[in-house]
């Protein structure tokens, strides 16, 4: 595996809207889990039910992400380490953080607050 | 929320019933394993409709099982509500599980936003939560949902979104929280 910086997966993501953000590290997520299936039980990673098929934009960035992650590794993402996959996954949610950070202000202590209340119940 | 296998992974009891066609075997029970944080967003913020997949077998290598399954281990809510346990009370923050629900919680609030569900203010909320959560919030919860009252509601998980061609998976969209049961199992 090769040392993980997340310079990158920003160049990757730049531009992007927080919602294409999401939904491509969703799908790309989905498409890196499938590679420790065998064949036979693999998902088509993009197929989903009808109201939440994902957006061209979101899927030409989930192509982009598993392309550079497949580029830098040198290797099918079916064969990817177990722990190389860990931390493209990490590095996706860091990164995605970063992407929503950039448009919507996100409230740490309401978030806390309320789970402390929604725990509660 | 249209997180599919995070949000709403769905697995029978070992026998069957018969819908009144006499032809389909129709299971007595749908079962999915969720996370606490999705259920509890559900049931906060969306009027307790829950986006679910499911299965009728929840342990499809069981021995029990009346004639074999199709779902593989995979899509197994067993399987699925064991390793997230594991991953959760392990504390694992690298959990891809965990991962994917976080980023699904996310994406479903985006599209209850775009549907008109919730405002703007509210979809912040729900982002900070998921934001602020920790992994325990991620623990497994069982849904078991009685097949009959919920029959006319289904809707066959496409073929290439399936594990196996053949297993039976299916999609809830907005299944009512008086529609199911929720087991925790420690």
């Amino acid at each position: 595996m090769k040392n993980i910086d997340d310079s990158w997966l920003h160049a990757v993501f730049a531009g992007v809207g927080r919602e294409t953000a999401v939904e491509a590290a969703y799908y790309a997520v989905r498409e890196l889990k499938q590679a420790a299936v065998p064949e036979l039980s693999r998902k088509e990673h993009f197929a989903d039910a009808s109201e939440s098929v994902p957006s061209p934009a979101a899927r030409r960035l989930t192509s982009k992400i598993i392309s550079a992650i497949t580029e830098r590794e040198k290797v099918s993402i079916n064969d990817l380490p177990e722990n190389a996959f860990r931390a493209y996954v990490g590095l996706l949610l860091h990164v995605v953080r970063a992407v929503t950070d950039e448009s919507v202000h996100l409230n740490p202590d309401q978030g806390r607050t309320l789970l402390e209340r929604f725990r509660a119940l | 929320v249209p997180d599919t296998d995070s949000v709403g992974w769905c697995g029978a009891l070992g026998y069957s019933v018969f819908v009144d066609s006499g032809i389909m075997p129709s299971p007595i029970a749908l079962y999915s394993t969720y996370t606490w944080l999705a259920f509890t967003i559900n049931q906060q913020y969306y009027g307790g409709d829950h986006y679910v997949w499911c299965t009728p077998h929840f342990e499809p290598g069981s021995p029990f099982l009346s004639s074999p399954s199709a779902v593989p281990p995979t899509s197994s809510p067993k399987m699925i509500y064991t390793s997230l346990f594991e991953e959760v009370t392990a504390g694992d923050r690298h959990s891809a599980k965990v991962a994917q629900n976080r980023l699904g919680i996310q994406r479903g609030a985006d599209v209850q936003f775009r549907k008109g569900t919730i405002s703007t203010a509210v979809r912040d909320e729900i982002l900070s939560i998921v934001d602020a959560a920790e992994v325990r919030d991620f623990r497994p919860l069982l849904f078991v949902i009685p097949f009959a009252p919920v029959a006319s509601l289904l809707v066959q998980v496409p073929i290439k979104a399936r594990a196996h061609p053949l297993a039976e998976e299916y999609i809830l969209s907005n299944l009512p929280r008086a529609a199911f049961d929720v087991l925790e199992i420690r």
